[in-house]
Parts: C-alpha cells; structure tokens; sequence
C-alpha cells in the first residue's frame, strides 16, 4: 500500500506532469492521481514487450543509415507466404530480396504486415495510395511452376516519383540488369525482368533481382550474389590428468557461405589451424594457410572440384597469400631469409622472387595487399619500430614508404577498389581495442569505422561499398559488417554460418575473406 | 466527461513518451551489446584461468618444456636460458635427438602479424640452441601465432601464459 502510495506521487510527474497542469482544481485529488498510476501499470508490459519485440527484429542490422530509401517490396503472387518459412532458409524470392534490401542498410523494406494493398503484376499503378503511404519505389511480381518443374520470375521495379527522362543503365553493370528492359515510355517503370530458373535456383535468382534494384536505384554495383570464406575454430575443454587440468583442445575447418550467411558448406575441416583464406580474381579458387603435419604450407583449393594443389611449403613460414588483381601471380610470406618477408611467384609454378629488395633482414613484412592496378602492394612491417603500413611497387629498387602516422599498431590491410584508400585494423595510442579505420594514402588521415568493441581483419566487398570482419559478441568472436561510411552496421549470425558444430564445442569465427564478384 | 477527456489526453501523453523511449532504446544497441559482451568476456575467462601448472624437472633431459615471454618481446629471462642449457647440452650430446620449436603469442593484434612475432620467438631459441653446438638439422622450427592458445580468455594473466615457446622432443611425448 506505500509502495502504491509513493507510486502515486511520483507517476504524474513522470509522465502527465504536462497534463495534470491543464487540469481544473476540481480534480486534483488522491483519487485522480491513482487513475494515472493504473494506466501507467497496465501501459507498462505493452511498453516492455514493444522494445524486446523491437530488439528481435533488429537481431542482424544493428544500425541503419538515417537516411534510407523507403521500398515496398510486395510479396511475389504465385508463392505462399508462410511465417514459417519467411523466418527460415526458404525459397521465397520476395522475402529474400526484402531481407537484401533492409539488411544492406541503404534501405528501408517495409514489413509485408504494413503492406494490406497488394495489387497485382498487371494493375493499373495507384500513385496516390503509395506516395501516402511515404514510399519512393514498389517492387511487384510474379513466380509461376511451369511443368517442367522449373520457376519462371516476373518482377517489375517501379517509382512512385516519375522521373521526367528515365536514367539509362551505368556501364560496367552486371550482365542481369543490362538484360533487364527500361520501360522508358511508362514513365513510373523502372525495371522489369522475366528469368526461368530450377527450384535450387530461387535463393540465387533473389539475390540477383537484389543486384538490379540496388544498381537501379543507388548507381553503384550490389553485392547480394557474392560470398564470403571463413574459419570456424572450434573449441572443446578436455581434462588432461598429464598436466593436471582443464585443457582446450581445437579442430579447424575454412567455410564457404552466400554473402548473407546461408548456405554455409565446409570445404576443408582440419585437426591443424587454418589461415588467410583468399580469393583468385576469378573466384574459383581460394589460397590458404594449413598447419597440416605441423607444418605451416600454402594450398590453393578449387571450389568447384574440391581439388587441393600445394603452393609453398618450404621451411619456416609460409603465410598471407594474395592474388594479383590479373590473378597471374601470387604474393606471400615466407620466413628462408631468417624473418617473415614478402615473395610474389607467378602461377603456377614459378620460383619466389622477393618484393622488397635490400630489406633489412631484422625486420618483419607481412600481409601484403594489392593496389587494383596490380603495380604496387602495401604491407605490414615493424621497421619503424611498431607495425604499421608500408607502400610499395613491384619491381622497385628504393625503401618501402610508410604511410601509417597514426596509431601504434596498424595492420590487415585491403584496398578500396578506388586504389586511394585502405581498410586496416588500427590501435590508437594509449587504446586496447582496435578498430577498424579507413586510411586515405595521400593525406595519411585515419578515419574509424567502428568504436568500444575490439574488431579485427577487415576484407573489403568488390563494391568497395561494405567491410566484412570479426568482433566480439556475447563473449565470442562473430562476423560483422560495417559500411564503408560508417553509418550501417550488421552482424551476421552465428548459427547460419557455422553448419558442423559438434556438442559441446565453442565456435568462434575468423579470417574472413569476401569474394570478388562471381558473375 | 472532464475526466474522461483528461485520462484519454494521459494517455495519448503517456503513448508518446512511451515511442520516444522506445525509439531510444533502439538507437543504442552497441552500448548495451557493450556492457553485455564485456560481462561475458570477463565470465569466460575467469572459467579458463589455469590451474597450477605440473612442474616439470628442469635439470633432466630429455624433457619438454615452455619457455614464456615478455609481450611484443623475443628476449628469454635468465631461468628460462637456465633451462635451454641443460635442453642444449643434451642435444649437442645427441646428434640423432631432434626437436621442434613452437613460437606462440598472446591474442592481441593480427594473425599473420603474430606467426611472424611467434616466429621471432622460436628463432631466438633456436639460435641460443645453436649456440650451444645443436646441429640445425636438429631442430624445427614452427610458429602458430595467436592460432593455439595454452589458456583460452581475454585477461592478462591469459596472455601471459599464451606468449611461450614449447620444446618438443620428437617421439617424446611428456
């Protein structure tokens, strides 16, 4: 009863301060007072089960960009939409391009639970009820069993705001938009495509239908058909009675996942660690680092076939591999010299010439990254005394140039395709954590991307648009992505990615590699 | 009637405020997700902190052994080169024992960056081993970098028992 008592004095306060000052003398009594009380308690579970509600939802993108463009993405006709499958790895197309569109941050995909108007492929378009609504774009279309067994999928793309000449097609856009027709008489028709596909197909052709509306409505290339490569690190405690403990023990494996997490597949498990996945140019072959027989060696293993070939195992290490951008020779880490130093060897077999000549023997060089011309690499060294980022060019006869100033430890670094600026992990001076940053080369200004949490080995997507990496969620290491920006930010989760956890194991995710694009 | 209207106008007022702390709760997941991760990060750890280790007899040989490091240091203390000795004086001895030098590291800062930093490591054992009269064909070399912690966790005592060099006899497994 004092608790209500209490309750009752500071509850108007709180929340109808502003009210109860409207309200005549007549009705400012106890009795009064208490009705506030009670609506606040009963309001109260609604308010509390509104924020948990709101925090599932947002499970994957953690931060979006303020100003995104709002889409209506319609559930395709001719495809059931079940809750069921909509949470889950299902094929319908829709979901998946909604899913795209909300999660790159850019977007902002409307729930189909608000979208009660779902007029069909055909109707006449009802500008008034969308510009109402606060929509820019609708997606509408159409997914129909042929009786081949195939699925043919209409979708049309289209503005709520006319433009008055219809922007043609970039260049360099992918082969899908280009076939893609622009309606340019109909002048709120964006976009319209039909494509045949098998039933494994769906997920792929979703995410291509992603692809051409980014391009459409952002200009720039999307990254929904790509992929990423990753290991998973799994983790058992044992009790050793030899040395009287708990001891962990581990097991590898490098995995291969859709850009968005699914359809994760193992494609080399191991007992021994695994290092450094990286892409070929073309996107059939990924380079590794195996510590199999104890030994650290350099594979490169053909997506396709699952075929492995060695690449370098000389004495020492062997580590860092990194394709050229013309995918003819390799740059890599070996330790012959007496420390880690960069080596580039042309494929497939040719001998290891080192990068930088004359260098120092006391000094460490490792993680090269290639400038997109292919003429010059940046690298991590210590020769200033701590690592930072080095430049330097193939075929040159000088020192490497520093181009990290700031911070005490700068490292893992990945061009921007623009060739004029890096991603790296970098520590400020007098920080634990690292962040990940964006290195402009001319000014030598560091720019972060990430705060508080300790991020690492950052790869930048071929649209040079997002940064794929590793953070630190409820005590684990997780993939994250951040925008290039810095305004969107994603996680990506665990469950999707890790598909061989057995019972008991700890996984933790590193080493992230994204794909070039796979078109 | 008055009341009504003023308990419908509490409420709207009510709702308001409500969607205004709603909307800033979702506007800082990475503070909560910070707090959280970092309560985990410190539970997890005091799990993993390791029992006292079993001695091994420094002055036998052959026997296995770790030798721990400073961080970003590949300078042994002068117990551990203690140690190395008696390792050494048996190799010398031995042209046909064979070890294997694993470099390690602490988890801090990259991957490839710390195979490099446990190769140094590794490197200065080696080369003291060298010194002593062992053959290098006597000996191999490995780093595993940050890829195989002794003590699995995020604080400083972790770290300090990850930094190390195992000496490892082959075909001797205690």
């Amino acid at each position: 009863m004092i608790f209500l008592r209490i309750l009752d004095r500071i509850m108007p306060w709180i929340f109808c301060g502003g009210v109860r000052l409207h309200l005549s003398r007549r009705y400012q009594t106890a009795v009064v007072n208490r009705k506030y009380t009670v609506i606040y308690c009963l309001l109260l579970p609604w308010i509390i089960w509104c924020s948990v509600a709101n925090a599932a939802l947002n499970l994957e993108l953690t931060q979006g960009k303020s100003a995104a463009m709002p889409i209506a993405v319609l559930p395709f006709t001719g495809q059931a939409v079940d809750p069921k499958q909509a949470a889950g790895a299902g094929n319908n197309v829709a979901y998946i391009v909604q899913q795209d569109l909300l999660n790159s941050g850019q977007f902002y995909a409307y729930p189909w639970s608000q979208l009660t108007h779902r007029p069909l492929l055909d109707a006449p378009f009802d500008q008034g009820y969308w510009r109402k609504l606060g929509v820019e774009d609708v997606l509408l279309g159409h997914v129909q069993l042929l009786p081949s067994g195939r699925y043919k999928i209409i979708f049309k793309l289209l503005s709520v705001y006319p433009q008055s000449s219809v922007a043609a097609v970039k260049p360099g856009a992918t082969k899908q938009s280009s076939a893609a027709t622009i309606n340019a008489t109909n002048s709120h028709l964006l976009l319209t495509q039909e494509t045949q596909v098998t039933a494994g197909q769906l997920r792929a052709a979703a995410h291509h239908i992603s692809d051409a509306i980014y391009q459409a409505l952002l200009g720039t290339r999307g990254v929904f058909s790509t992929r990423i490569a990753y290991v998973s690190w799994h983790i058992t405690q044992q009790y050793s009675a030899q040395q009287k403990r708990i001891v962990p023990r581990y097991r590898w494996s490098l995995q291969l996942a859709d850009a968005d997490g699914y359809n994760s597949k193992t494609l080399f498990a191991s007992a021994w660690p695994i290092m450094s996945p990286a892409w070929s140019p073309d996107g059939k072959n990924i380079a590794y680092v195996s510590f199999e027989r104890n030994q650290a060696q350099i594979f490169i293993q053909n997506i396709a076939t699952g075929k492995r070939t060695l690449l370098s195992n000389l004495a020492g290490v062997n580590g860092a591999p990194a394709f050229s951008p013309d995918g003819k020779s390799i740059a890599l880490v070996l330790s012959v010299s007496g420390r880690s130093k960069i080596y580039i060897k042309a494929l497939p077999s040719g001998s290891a010439q080192p990068l930088v000549s004359q260098a120092s023997d006391a000094t460490i060089e490792t993680e090269p990254t290639w400038a997109p011309d292919g003429h010059s690499l940046v690298f991590t060294s210590d020769q200033g005394g701590t690592p930072q980022l080095y430049h330097y060019a193939v075929g040159s006869t000088g020192s490497p140039q520093r181009l990290s100033f700031s911070g005490n430890y700068n490292a893992h670094a990945n061009f921007l395709p623009n060739g004029k600026q890096l991603v790296c992990m970098h520590r400020s001076i007098g920080s634990t954590v690292f962040n990940i940053a964006k290195l402009d080369i001319d000014s030598g200004k560091i720019t972060n991307l990430t705060q508080d949490i300790t991020s690492l080995s950052p790869s930048v997507a071929p649209n040079g648009q997002m940064v794929l990496y590793v953070t630190r969620y409820a005590g684990h290491n997780v993939l994250a992505e951040v925008s290039i920006d810095g305004q969107v930010k994603l996680r990506l989760p665990q469950s999707l990615l890790v598909n061989d956890a057995a019972a008991g194991e700890v996984i933790e995710v590193k080493d992230p590699a994204w794909s070039p694009f796979l078109d | 009637m008055l009341l009504a209207k003023n308990i419908m106008r509490s409420l709207g007022v009510t709702l308001c405020c409500g969607v205004v702390m709603l909307s800033g709760c979702s506007r800082n997941p990475a503070s909560r997700d910070a707090a959280l991760a970092q309560q985990q990060a410190q539970a997890y750890a005091a799990a993993d902190e390791p029992l006292a280790f079993s001695p091994v007899d420094r002055t036998r040989a052959p026997q296995n052994d770790t030798y721990y490091f400073a961080y970003d240091s590949d300078q042994m203390t002068s117990a551990d080169q203690l140690a190395l000795l008696v390792q050494a004086n048996y190799l010398a001895a031995h042209p046909n024992a064979k070890v294997r030098l694993e470099g390690n590291t602490d988890e801090r800062g990259s991957a490839e960056y710390n195979i490099a930093l446990g190769w140094r490591r590794a490197q200065s054992v080696a080369q003291r081993l060298e010194l002593q009269g062992v053959h290098p064909r006597q000996i191999q070399i490995i780093s595993f970098g940050k890829e195989k912690p002794a003590v699995l966790g995020h604080t400083a005592a972790a770290y300090t028992k990850n930094r190390r060099v195992n000496l490892i006899y082959k075909g001797l497994t205690s």
